[in-house]
């Protein structure tokens, strides 16, 4: 009978206070992901000449997030997809830095540094990248999208020539040279119309050039393109190599 | 048995009085003192000079708090810029280091109390005003190698002024500066654009020099005024279309450049306009009506060229011609551009005079007519009516005519106005008739010559004969001359303005209500600033 | 058995926690507010001072509160009075003086009209005379919901100098001269122990216009006695700085001195009769009746004043003497 006192107190115990428990809110949990803001880049130390004598360089490769922004430095951690076919680069070419995405920030970077070889003079190399996932970012990349950087000293088709097409017309390599001999620029830098400044500019460091520039050169070199040809009335100025190989320059 | 039964009848009263224990723990508070802001029954809106301290002293406490435990701050932000801590204490006490605008700046005033780390708030509108205002902005030389800009706010060129607050504010650009404009002016013109942006380009025959209208203060010049430097910065005329294509224009070198103001990313020139048909070209003059595309006279070519915005100087098309069109307007290779503006319906009046095929410039005794073309509304125009020809006008049997320096007319009248160095001319269209209208008078000098002659666009009033002959009061937009004079002898510059009637379209007679400002170098160009 | 009777015990106590409810919940503390009544209030001021002259003002009360003040000269004409304006929370109380709204050369005219028409001696010209009531002082009173006063808002006003101007230029209504608005906070004795002040200042032309400085004064208590007073300032631009701190002496339970940067004040008593002397070099004297209410004053600037009391508490001292001239001279009207 004791017994059966004792655990009659006990509930009553358990009941007064067990009601005193208020329930707490859960937080829904993400699981953020990290994932590249474009899929392509070209290096050329061509744009870059002062490089060749450093002997190296930095490309930023963006990074944008799905999920909320935390109070604090996530680290993102890359790595070259050496067993992938495309990736030709040798192994002193380059080499992946340590990248991260700021405190409240739904952007970042993460640096990879580039080598200047002689091999790079007369040809291309692909650097093939995919990210990590790590105790910041458990998910990566869910399609499994793989960075290219191709990386050379020779002349190549730069990454944004399918925005400023609609302005310089389709692409060569000796039409590109004459575009930069021309304007006296390294490279047109241009992504969306307002420049840096545009909400929709995916590297506002590196796209810096605004739609109202672009068209200015444009314009510059529509007028130089003319000057050559009245100058060689039976030989306009032709690309002299890729898709267009053989057929005039022409401006949109 | 018993106990048992004594037992449970105790747990479920237990319990029953347990039914009625309410969580009250969110009940858990204490009534809390508020944060006061006292103001005192001062005002929320204040408006300041921009350079000016503004002074804003609230009294601010929380009872039982003590002072110590409160901390402050003061945000201003609006109108685009970056929003700044102007200060941290209870009261504000700062200088006004805001540009003006027509809008109010936000300032945001936050208390917390930091034993509680609640915060509250009050805002404030701030209006900056300029220092400066409305008025006729002149460029003027006092050495014909170096130039500076003045402001003259009167009765007649400024909103809500009395004669007697005629105030002049000479050598603005060099007081702001701390330099002279390098070289005489050629051109000057304040634009703005809503909140995209305003402008007062000057320019002269080897410079370009960018301020903000509000207060004097540098933007860009020379090549940082362009995206592509032209390296040349000999400017012939400056230009503004605030509808067709929303654009500044500038002609340098024979080349026209436009400025697109619609737009937050940049605000410098771009390359110079090519034409529809890639032909080089040397534009002269131009002229930017309020609602067509512009037009501009190519003294290369001897044609019109249409202005359509940012896209290209438009070839006229000959072949869409009338049987029976006055001219055309790609056949005028004999002749050089001397003046274009607008005239009432729908109008430019281009006066263009035989050239000397050599030199380009005005042959001697040169015929000269005024070619009439047409404007049509930029965003209507689908037959491209604008700058087709109207007819031609022969001035070559009025008086003076080829002594005529300076050409105008406004754009509700059916007047030409022409200045010889010291007569103006009044041309009566319908009538086909002239009449002298004006001397520059011998009172304060007796060799004063006029360098320029513009219609007045910009605020003020002004007093004219009326039909009853008694004194009128009307605005002076569109209804007076503004001519600026010199005097060798004084080695002084005069700005005198002279009402135009709006009954006849003459020059006001009564010489009581001309108006004359003195005391400047030789005036070489003008331009209103509307606010 | 015994074991019974604990877990009736238990159980009860138990039951007794799992009604209570009242633990949980604060009542929230409120600040009872308990005023100081005064045992006197007063009933008649008279004497002289620069700016009327001779004169009597006679204090009607109504529950406690000022309802009337009337102000006679030396002829025994009633030339001024009080407006009243009673609003939600707050009671304007404006003292005004009546002045002719006409210029000197029209009270000539009329009178000699009224001479011709009476014979000299035979008329009041005052009487005659148009008048307008002009504020020479408004005092706000705001309450709190618990009957303290929450702000005291003082505009002082001075004589138009156009009143003895002829002619078109003449004008009689009374210029602004500042608005002090103060803020009183109340300790837990229902003292005042801070008070915040704004200043104004305003422009002659345009009473709009003002230069505002800030003050605040924090009083400490002993008892009910001020220990000290300290006064602050806000320098342009900053917050509240303490500029000087006065300390208070008492002899005997009398105040004796205030003591701070630059400001003396000394009291010294001989009989019904107090000398205050402030800087050592202005003296007034006030007299004591036996209830300790202040009977005359002369304040060694011309001005002399008799006063009587009747029994009763009165607001006047309350709409009249500014708290921080009560907390540095307990020598004033009540």
């Amino acid at each position: 009978m004791k017994f059966n006192v004792f655990i009659g107190c006990l509930a009553l115990v358990s009941f007064l206070f067990g009601s005193c428990e208020r329930e707490g809110v859960t937080m829904y949990e993400e699981s953020p992901t990290v994932y590249f803001g474009e899929s392509y880049r070209s290096y050329t130390f061509v744009e870059n000449m002062d490089r060749i004598k450093i002997g190296f360089d930095t490309i930023k490769l963006p990074l944008q997030i799905s999920g909320s922004a935390v109070d604090r430095v996530r680290e993102v951690v890359m790595e070259a997809v050496l067993d992938d076919t495309l990736h030709t680069a040798e192994a002193d070419m380059f080499s992946v830095g340590k990248g991260c995405i700021e405190a409240n920030e739904y952007k970042g970077y993460i640096p990879l540094r580039v080598n200047y070889l002689r091999v790079l003079d007369d040809s291309v190399y692909q650097i093939r990248l995919r990210l990590v996932a790590n105790k910041d970012f458990p998910g990566v990349d869910l399609y499994g999208y793989t960075f290219t950087v191709s990386l050379t000293n020779k002349l190549t088709q730069p990454s944004n020539w399918s925005r400023i097409k609609n302005y310089f017309g389709p692409y060569s390599n000796s039409w590109y040279r004459f575009i930069l001999e021309t304007t006296g620029l390294t490279s047109i830098p241009y992504w969306s119309t307002n420049g840096s400044s545009d909400k929709n500019n995916p590297d506002p460091e590196r796209w810096t050039m605004t739609l109202y520039e672009v068209k200015a050169y444009a314009a510059m070199v529509k007028v130089a393109l003319e000057d050559y040809n009245r100058k060689h009335p039976q030989d306009p100025l032709k690309h002299e190599d890729g898709e267009e190989k053989g057929k005039p320059v022409t401006m949109p | 048995m018993k106990m048992q039964k004594i037992i449970l009848f105790l747990v479920c009263l237990t319990g029953f009085l347990h039914s009625c224990y309410e969580d009250k723990s969110s009940l858990n508070y204490t009534l809390v003192n508020p944060i006061n802001i006292d103001l005192g029954g001062a005002n929320t809106e204040y408006s300041v000079f921009a350079y000016d301290t503004l002074e804003i002293k609230p009294i601010v406490y929380k009872e039982g708090v003590s002072d110590t435990e409160l901390s402050y701050r003061w945000t201003v932000s609006g109108n685009y810029i970056v929003p700044t801590v102007l200060d941290s204490t209870m009261t504000l006490k700062v200088r006004v280091d805001l540009q003006p605008q027509t809008i109010a700046y936000n300032l945001l005033y936050e208390v917390w109390d930091n034993t509680t780390g609640i915060k509250q708030e009050q805002t404030f509108k701030i209006k900056v005003e300029t220092p400066f205002g409305s008025g006729l902005v002149i460029s003027e030389t006092e050495d014909e190698q170096t130039s500076d800009i003045s402001l003259i706010r009167a009765y007649c060129f400024s909103s809500g002024f009395k004669k007697a607050q005629d105030t002049t504010m000479r050598n603005l650009f060099s007081l702001v500066n701390k330099r002279k404009i390098a070289g005489v002016g050629t051109a000057i013109l304040s634009t703005t654009y809503g909140v995209y942006g305003r402008f007062m380009t000057i320019g002269t025959n080897s410079s370009v020099d960018r301020i903000d209208p509000f207060d004097y203060s540098y933007i860009d010049g020379n090549g940082s005024s362009f995206m592509i430097d032209p390296k040349n910065y000999n400017v012939t005329s400056l230009g503004f279309s605030s509808n067709a294509g929303c654009i500044e224009t500038i002609v340098i070198g024979g080349k026209l450049y436009t400025h697109y103001y619609q737009t937050q990313a940049i605000h410098t020139f771009s390359y110079y306009l090519l034409t529809s048909d890639m032909s080089d070209y040397r534009v002269g003059l131009a002229t930017q009506p309020e609602w067509a595309y512009g037009l501009c006279f190519d003294e290369m070519n001897g044609r019109f060229l249409e202005i359509q915005g940012t896209k290209y100087l438009r070839v006229i098309n000959s072949k869409k011609l009338e049987p029976d069109a006055a001219f055309d307007p790609n056949k005028l290779q004999d002749f050089t551009c001397r003046a274009m503006f607008s005239g009432r319906n729908n109008i430019t009046h281009n006066i263009l005079q035989e050239k000397d095929p050599v030199t380009g410039k005005p042959k001697l005794d040169g015929k000269i007519y005024c070619y009439d073309t047409k404007q049509e509304y930029y965003y209507n125009d689908p037959d491209l009516i604008n700058g087709m020809p109207s007819k031609i006008i022969d001035l070559n049997g009025f008086p003076d005519i080829q002594k005529a320096l300076f050409f105008s007319g406004t754009n509700n009248r059916d007047y030409i106005y022409y200045a010889t160095e010291d007569k103006i001319y009044t041309i009566n269209l319908i009538m086909n008739v002239v009449t002298e209208d004006y001397v520059v008078p011998t009172t304060e000098s007796s060799d004063e010559v006029i360098t320029s002659m513009a219609v007045w666009l910009g605020y003020g009033s002004m007093n004219f004969t009326n039909n009853q002959g008694e004194m009128g009061t009307t605005s002076s937009a569109n209804n007076m001359l503004v001519v600026t004079t010199y005097s060798p002898s004084l080695k002084e510059g005069f700005v005198r303005t002279l009402p135009i009637s709006i009954y006849t379209g003459r020059i006001e007679a009564n010489k009581d209500y001309h108006g004359m400002f003195r005391g400047f170098g030789r005036i070489t160009a003008t331009t209103s600033q509307k606010d | 058995m015994k074991y019974k009777y604990i877990i009736y015990l238990l159980v009860c106590i138990m039951v007794t926690v799992a009604c209570n409810e009242e633990s949980k919940y604060n009542t929230p503390d409120e600040f009872q507010y308990s005023p100081k009544k005064n045992a006197f209030r007063v009933t008649k001021i008279s004497g002289t001072n620069s700016h009327w002259g001779k004169f009597t003002l006679t204090m009607e009360y109504d529950k406690e509160e000022l309802s009337n003040i009337t102000r006679t000269n030396a002829t025994n004409d009633t030339v001024g009075g009080i407006g009243i304006i009673r609003s939600t929370s707050s009671i304007t109380y404006e003292l005004q003086d009546w002045i002719p709204s006409i210029d000197n050369d029209s009270i000539h005219r009329m009178d000699s009209i009224l001479s011709a028409k009476y014979g000299t001696g035979n008329y009041q010209l005052w009487d005659s005379l148009p008048k307008s009531a002009q504020a020479i002082l408004r005092t706000t009173v705001y309450t709190n919901t618990n009957g303290s006063i929450k702000k005291l808002s003082i505009q002082s006003y001075q004589p138009n100098e156009k009143s003895e101007v002829v002619g078109d230029d003449f004008a009689y209504n009374y210029i602004l001269k500042t608005t002090t608005a103060s803020t009183y906070e109340y300790d837990v004795n229902s003292n005042i122990c801070i008070n915040r002040i704004m200043y104004d200042v305003h422009d002659p032309v345009d009473k709009e216009i003002y230069e505002r400085s800030l003050y605040k004064t924090e009083t400490e208590y002993g008892g009910d006695k001020i220990k000290t007073l300290t006064w602050f300032t806000v320098p342009g631009g900053a917050g509240f700085t303490e500029y000087n701190r006065y300390n208070y002496t008492y002899n005997d339970n009398r105040l004796t001195a205030i003591n701070g940067t630059d400001f003396t004040r000394t009291f010294t008593y001989s009989g019904n009769q107090v000398t205050v002397k402030t800087n050592n070099s202005e003296v007034a004297i006030y007299e004591l009746d036996s209830n300790g209410n202040v009977v005359k004053m002369d304040d060694g600037k011309g001005n002399v004043y008799t006063i009587e009391y009747e029994p009763g508490h009165g607001n006047f001292s309350h709409v009249f003497v500014s708290v921080s001239e009560q907390m540095t001279n307990p020598f004033f009207i009540k």
